[in-house]
């Protein structure tokens, strides 16, 4: 009797395995979470990453890096750069059937741009349009407020309040209610859990190569290492701690590909209203005691490279960047120190603030070996403080911090987006209040010259030059580009998985052998 | 039966007035929080003062605080704990899909303490002062001394990475979530319902590490109490008797002490209910459990204000509802608490 | 398992215990209670001494002078960590937080719960009842919920700790004081006093409190093991001592992110010490109930 349950029970798990190959999931794991499903009051990448991959936007941003139409089929610009005229592709559907038309684009550009959540980027679209006209139902007119060298790109994928939707309420925040026309269907969202996807057939692009995928959020590096180890996810994207991708490269069943350089940047931030980092002696000193390579070998075990300016050295699409920060050298740190006022008799005493998860695991880590460095002068007294993020950010607009570490990945792939954030765009929001330096001024009119100005040679003769100031006036201090970010770890079967200074994967490419 | 109506009616009558202290507390607790939650929401962004003042009025956090202590009750009342920050979605579903991982677990971990505890609490009185005793009793007392996450920690580093008999975390195994259908939240029981093996054994072996981990002090706390329990029934004058008629002792044991020796441990059932949702949001850290718990802590640390209100006023009322129905229970068993 | 009578300071709490248990023969047999004072004490000794850098082997918090997560090894006996800091030294330091907090915490719940306590059970009335119930209610909560959201509004550190695992004892030596004060408040001893007139305060302090000390201490060293627990669990979650300073709560959450590269010693040995110094107070709470309350020490013949 036994015997025949037990040929019954291996029967039933034989044609449940059958069962399941027959539509076997493309499985992602991550550590990162979706904020909100809104295109109007989402600020962060992996809200982003799924609303991009269930629907477009009028410009896309390709796998080889080029701008070009999606949604549109094609685009003019009227010669002062104020118009643009997109013309929508014919026969396009939403998943619920819904036509999207010119209207449709109008509506939905319309709608992210009224509802403006607070917790949203639509800042990023909002200021440059001023109006947006349906001349056909295939043709939509977009009027901006001033010439913009970079709308293009605003109107892209990258940007999600650019993207195209339907079926969303009117008045309220998507969150998740809404009707794409992407390569995937949203089919089920769980908050902390997992995102699941399959196919639309209705897609005017190839067909995805992976009709089902989930993505499946883990709480920490550790468990996402665990599933990837353990075959539950076929491919792991954001974000595995350093060790562990050490580890993981030992692993014959699994594959580990780096996609360098990174475009996201870590950094020191000043508030230059503070004592005593208000004196920009102290903060040039600061700037030649931090052991970047120390950071790189021993928190990171080498994934991650140091970096002497805040603009990543990706050209295209950042132009510009040059070395400006100096290497590190404890006798002039200590001669400025002097300088300064300050020696082993009367040290400087410096809080350094962190927030220990928001940026994975390694951050005390970081703290530590930043106090360390910085100690080695014999001149400065560190006392490491952290707040967990929400209060970190708060604090931080409040200016309480007078030494703390914040990181940046790009909201548009432009250079002054390394350069504005902190000095001239939101300088109190992100805690420098640079808007109280005495160069505040200088820099703000050369940033606001190179924005409207067309010319790329030009614009980043301007760019160098911000980048000149910043190393006299030290607002900030690069530290390292998040190389470690670029990695992907995969099952030896998976296929078509490859990152580049976007930062998201192509997630339709990507297939099981 | 009067008796028993009137008693949970006394009973209701006193967890009103707790249940409303508690949430006083909350209140107060969580408005002393120092910082302001409409800055913590807009994070570092740089928003105009007339937005965040738009915000304030309608979180409803510029009013005094005693209108405030009102829109909290009211909200309490009816249901809305408002919106979660992090995820936007009310806080009262994000409460309600998470409770039953929550409560699975507990469930678990209290079965796991029991069969253990009583085990191991029987196995020590009947052979009492012998070394199976004092090791049982060493290892009772040692059983509170040892911190929960660690004893976690230590389980998954020895079945989960070392010999892969377990997964090492999270409810539902990577290959399943996409064929795995949750109905009622519950996951084994939704396991069962789909029938396919695969997935009660996926399902099954997920909740085995987090239920031990959790359930590994409670079995100590019981055991110790169902040693000293049943020490003392043994001694009794109708186990002798029992003893006298000629009843093999393994009935004698079983049927008779055991039965009386229960009564005092369910007394502590509802508060060992409290130190197990304690436990609970170490042990979902650990092992990933997407629990309430926690959400509490991911709530905490994001400073999602009506998360985390939201949360433990779930929690408060949860607690106070066990208490509520043990002490019932235990009228019911045991009539002298009645008078 | 006799503890050698050479230890001075068992003798000294010997001594105090046979005073405060009122000349009972406190530690003549009392091995259990010994073990558990020979560990508290040896534990405090060692955290004393490695806040001093020439007591440990290494400095616990500089990093650079070792090889990078290697396992315990002559050199470095309970290995190093991602950091290349010497984990046994660190292990020697990192009791501060959770002695300090506990002790803190346990000070302050029992002095705040036991003025309540007296004050409450003595007056009785529409004052004992709202107190009784109010303390009902936060004991009725899980502590260690209540603890972590605590320390979350005060932000991390070893004075909000305090305070945070403070207040949740409070209710804990309310509910003893209270009943042994109500008790004492209806003896004819207690009567005869105030017939002479004596005052309300001159009673409590004089009568009522002396009479409750008994039951405070036996509570106290099971809350201090709690309380080891709790602050380890605290700092486990991030609300501990800020890095880079030795803390076993926060150096298992650190090595718990190497644990599946098999640096098994990272979480271990830190794990071992909470294990050990929280069962010290254990052993010392059952001592001490067993002191005060020889009936739980009955054997069945």
């Amino acid at each position: 009797m036994r015997k025949i349950l037990g040929v019954f029970l291996l029967a039933a798990v034989a044609f449940s395995l059958v069962a399941f190959a027959a539509e076997e999931p493309l499985i992602m794991g991550t550590t990162d979470r979706v904020t909100q499903l809104s295109f109007a009051n989402s600020y962060d990448h992996f809200s982003w990453h799924v609303l991009r991959n269930t629907t477009r936007a009028l410009m896309k941003v390709d796998e080889n890096l080029n701008l070009v139409p999606d949604v549109a089929e094609s685009y003019e610009i009227s010669p002062d750069g104020m118009v643009y005229t997109f013309h929508i592709r014919p026969n396009l559907k939403f998943w619920d059937g819904t036509v999207c038309d010119a209207a449709a684009v109008k509506w939905a550009l319309d709608r992210t741009i009224r509802l403006d959540g607070p917790e949203g980027g639509v800042g990023l679209i909002k200021g440059v349009i001023d109006h947006i006209d349906v001349v056909d139902p295939l043709t939509v007119k977009i009027t901006l407020t001033r010439p913009d060298a970079i709308f293009l790109l605003r109107m892209s994928d990258r940007i999600a309040p650019a993207l195209i939707y339907a079926g969303a309420p009117e008045n309220d925040f998507a969150n998740g209610k809404y009707v794409g026309l992407g390569p995937y269907k949203l089919v089920e969202y769980k908050p902390d859990q997992y995102v699941k996807y399959e196919a639309y057939d209705g897609y005017y692009g190839p067909a995805p190569k992976s009709k089902l995928v989930i993505e499946k959020m883990y709480s920490d590096a550790a468990a996402l290492r665990a599933a990837i180890e353990a075959g539950d996810v076929d491919f792991v994207f954001r974000t595995l701690s350093p060790q562990d991708i050490k580890d993981l490269e030992k692993d014959p069943n699994v594959v580990v590909k780096y996609f360098p350089p990174s475009p996201g940047i870590r950094y020191i931030l000043f508030n230059v209203t503070q004592p005593p980092v208000d004196d920009p002696l102290v903060r040039q000193a600061i700037c030649y005691a931090v052991d970047r390579d120390a950071i790189a070998d021993q928190v990171f075990s080498g994934t991650v490279d140091p970096i002497y300016t805040m603009v990543p050295k990706v050209d295209p699409p950042f132009f510009g960047a040059i070395d400006v920060f100096p290497h590190r050298d404890l006798a002039k740190a200590k001669a400025l120190l002097k300088k300064a006022g300050y020696d082993e008799n009367h040290p400087l005493k410096l809080n350094l603030w962190y927030t220990p998860k928001h940026y994975g695991t390694t951050e005390a880590d970081v703290a530590a070996v930043l106090k360390g460095s910085l100690e080695e002068t014999g001149v400065i007294q560190i006392n490491i403080q952290s707040l967990e993020w929400g209060a970190y950010t708060e604090r931080m607009s409040q200016g309480g911090f007078d030494m703390f570490l914040l990181g940046w990945h790009p909201d548009y792939l432009e250079t002054s987006n390394f350069l504005a954030p902190w000095t001239v765009e939101a300088p109190e929001g992100l805690g420098t209040f640079f808007n109280h330096h005495p160069n505040y001024q200088a820099y703000k009119d050369i940033l606001e010259v190179a924005t409207t100005t067309v010319d790329v040679k030009k614009r980043a003769k301007l760019y160098e030059a911000v980048q000149i100031l910043s190393a006299q006036d030290v607002p900030w201090i690069p530290l390292w580009a998040m190389t470690d970010e670029m990695v992907l770890a995969m099952r030896p079967n998976v296929k078509g998985a490859f990152l580049n200074v976007t930062m998201d994967i192509y997630l339709w490419d990507i297939y099981k052998e | 039966m009067g008796g028993i109506a009137r008693y949970i009616t006394q009973r209701l009558f006193l967890t009103i007035p707790m249940l409303l202290i508690l949430l006083t507390v909350v209140f107060l607790i969580l408005r002393v929080m120092p910082g302001d939650p409409v800055a913590a929401m807009l994070g570092g962004r740089n928003v105009s003062q007339q937005l965040m003042d738009e915000y304030r009025h309608k979180m409803g956090v510029d009013k005094p605080i005693p209108l405030q202590y009102i829109d909290y009750l009211n909200g309490i009342i009816h249901g809305n704990f408002g919106k979660s920050f992090r995820t936007s979605q009310p806080v009262v579903t994000e409460l309600f899909t998470r409770f039953p991982a929550t409560l699975e677990l507990a469930f678990f971990g209290m079965l796991f303490a029991f069969i253990f505890g009583f085990w191991t609490g029987v196995l020590a009185a009947t052979r009492a002062d012998t070394p199976i005793d004092h090791t049982i009793r060493i290892f009772h007392i040692g059983s509170f001394a040892m911190p929960l996450f660690w004893f976690g920690l230590m389980l998954q580093v020895i079945f989960a990475v070392k010999l892969h008999w377990f997964p090492v975390a999270s409810r539902v195994g990577g290959r399943i979530a996409f064929s795995f259908h949750s109905v009622t939240g519950f996951y084994l029981l939704d396991a069962f319902l789909s029938g396919d093996p695969k997935i009660i054994l996926d399902i099954a072996k997920h909740l085995v590490l987090p239920s031990i981990t959790l359930g590994f002090a409670q079995a100590g706390l019981l055991g110790r109490m169902t040693r000293a329990s049943m020490l003392e029934v043994l001694d009794a004058d109708y186990i002798t008797t029992a003893r006298a008629k000629g009843l093999s002792e393994r009935v004698v044991i079983l049927s008779h002490a055991l039965r009386n020796a229960l009564i005092p441990i369910i007394t502590v059932f509802g508060l060992q209910f409290a130190i197990l949702m304690g436990g609970a949001v170490l042990t979902e850290t650990v092992f990933s459990w997407p629990g309430v718990a926690s959400f509490l802590v991911r709530s905490i640390e994001a400073r999602d204000w009506p998360a985390i209100q939201g949360s433990i006023v779930f929690i408060a009322i949860f607690i106070s509802a066990i208490n509520l129905i043990v002490d019932v229970c235990y009228s019911v068993i045991d009539p002298r608490v009645r008078y | 398992m006799d503890i050698p009578r050479k230890f001075l300071f068992v003798r000294l709490l010997d001594w105090l215990v046979r005073r405060l248990t009122r000349g009972r023969h406190a530690l003549r047999h009392q091995t259990i209670l010994k073990i558990g004072l020979a560990i508290v004490f040896i534990f405090i000794l060692v955290t004393v001494l490695a806040q001093y850098s020439w007591f440990t082997p290494y400095d616990p918090v500089k990093y650079r002078d070792a090889p990078r997560l290697e396992g315990p090894s002559v050199h470095h006996w309970m290995g190093t960590d991602q950091l290349k800091r010497d984990v046994f030294s660190r292990v020697l330091a990192g009791g501060k937080a959770s002695i300090v907090v506990a002790f803190g915490a346990v000070a302050l719940s029992m002095t705040i719960g036991s003025i309540l306590g007296w004050t409450s059970g003595f007056f009785g009335g529409i004052l004992d009842r709202s107190l009784s119930l109010t303390m009902d209610a936060i004991y009725s909560f899980p502590s260690m919920i209540l603890a972590i959201t605590l320390v979350a509004m005060f932000g991390a550190g070893i004075g909000p700790m305090i305070w945070a695992v403070g207040f949740v004892y409070i209710p804990t030596y309310f509910r003893v004081t209270r009943a042994e004060a109500l008790q004492v408040r209806e003896t004819t001893y207690v009567e005869a006093v105030r017939a002479i007139g004596a005052g309300n305060l001159r009673i409590i302090v004089r009568h009522v409190a002396p009479n409750t000390i008994n039951a405070i201490m036996a509570v106290s060293s099971f809350n201090l093991a709690d309380a080891i627990l709790t602050v380890a669990a605290l700092s486990f979650l991030g609300f501990g001592l800020p890095p880079p300073a030795p803390d076993w709560g926060f150096d298992i959450q650190n090595g718990q992110k190497f644990l599946q590269s098999g640096s098994w010693w990272l979480i271990t040995f830190p794990g071992l010490m909470i294990i050990a110094l929280s069962l010290g107070f254990g052993l010392i709470g059952e001592g001490i109930s067993d002191l005060v309350n020889p009936k739980r020490k009955r054997k069945r013949v």
